[in-house]
């Protein structure tokens, strides 16, 4: 790689790794599953960068590879030794946070996908279908199995919300 | 009551939380790709040490097949009522094939007599 490509992928990476971050930390459920994802991506990018840069969407490519990436992942997730809690995972989310968090990560891969892309990125239903390959029909009952296991925690949320009067949307 | 927990999923979400240095990844990116140029290599030296052993194997191998007669070998000559004769070593001993055997398996002999009625080839011969 030349010394230009390399600053622009430096300066890529930079301005992007906590977009890319958080996407991936929703696709893996945890936020070590995620950045293992984002680093995955980024060195495969590093290969290609200059014909993606050609095609000005380099972004495009990582979450689609991280995409592709956390449903591979899960499918030899047998292998994986699941642990409810990391010790060295930052204090400061609150529990009730936490708590949709735990629950996100015991979500199916693909629903843990539909989730990333239609509430963090904001895609409609027909985007998300063409991303994952799967009908319309299939995102809307998988965002409605995800949020059913969820709505307990984030009924909480709300609660806790209407108590101290803080809930902002 | 749907929407609302639209809103909490999503700013539950998009909750800033970034523990990682981003030059310790970028560090990390580009020692991942110098690993993957060093297994590249080593698998290269891999494959091409293991093409060069067969070859020689195939060379050691071949040297065998030397002794075996060509193509090219002259043929024995017969000259004009003459016959080829085996040679001795194929002929067989005395016991070891008996008359009626071949190989140890007993071969019929041809009938002498009149053919059984429940004979297919009242000839004795198949046709």
């Amino acid at each position: 790689m030349k010394g230009r490509d390399e600053e622009l992928f430096g300066a890529f990476t930079r301005a992007r790794y906590p977009e890319l971050l958080r996407f991936g930390r929703v696709l893996a459920g945890s936020t070590e599953g995620g950045a293992d994802l984002v680093q995955g991506a980024l060195e495969r990018t590093l290969r290609s960068w200059s014909r993606l840069q050609a095609k000005h969407d380099p972004e495009g490519y990582i979450r689609r590879i991280m995409v592709n990436r956390s449903l591979s992942l899960r499918r030899r997730s047998w292998r994986e030794q699941v642990v409810e809690s990391v010790p060295d995972r930052p204090d400061g989310i609150p529990d009730s946070d936490r708590q949709v968090w735990v629950l996100l990560g015991e979500l199916p891969a693909r629903q843990r996908a539909v989730i990333a892309l239609r509430f963090l990125d904001d895609l409609s239903v027909a985007e998300v279908a063409s991303i994952l390959g799967i009908s319309e029909g299939t995102v809307k009952s998988q965002t409605a199995k995800a949020k059913a296991h969820l709505r307990a925690a984030l009924s909480a949320l709300i609660e806790e919300g209407v108590d101290d009067g803080s809930s902002g949307r | 009551m749907m929407d609302r927990l639209d809103d909490e999923l999503t700013r539950v979400l998009r909750e800033p939380e970034n523990p990682y240095n981003v030059e310790e990844v970028l560090a990390g990116v580009y020692a991942g790709r110098k690993r993957r140029r060093i297994f590249l290599v080593g698998g290269g030296l891999a494959a091409a040490a293991a093409v060069v052993a067969l070859i020689l194997t195939n060379v050691v191998l071949g040297q065998h097949t030397d002794t075996m007669p060509s193509v090219t070998d002259p043929a024995p000559s017969v000259g004009p009522g003459e016959y080829l004769t085996p040679s001795p070593s194929l002929a067989p001993t005395p016991g070891s094939i008996s008359p009626g055997q071949f190989r140890g398996v007993t071969v019929p002999m041809p009938r002498s007599g009149p053919p059984s009625p429940t004979s297919r080839h009242p000839a004795g011969r198949r046709t």
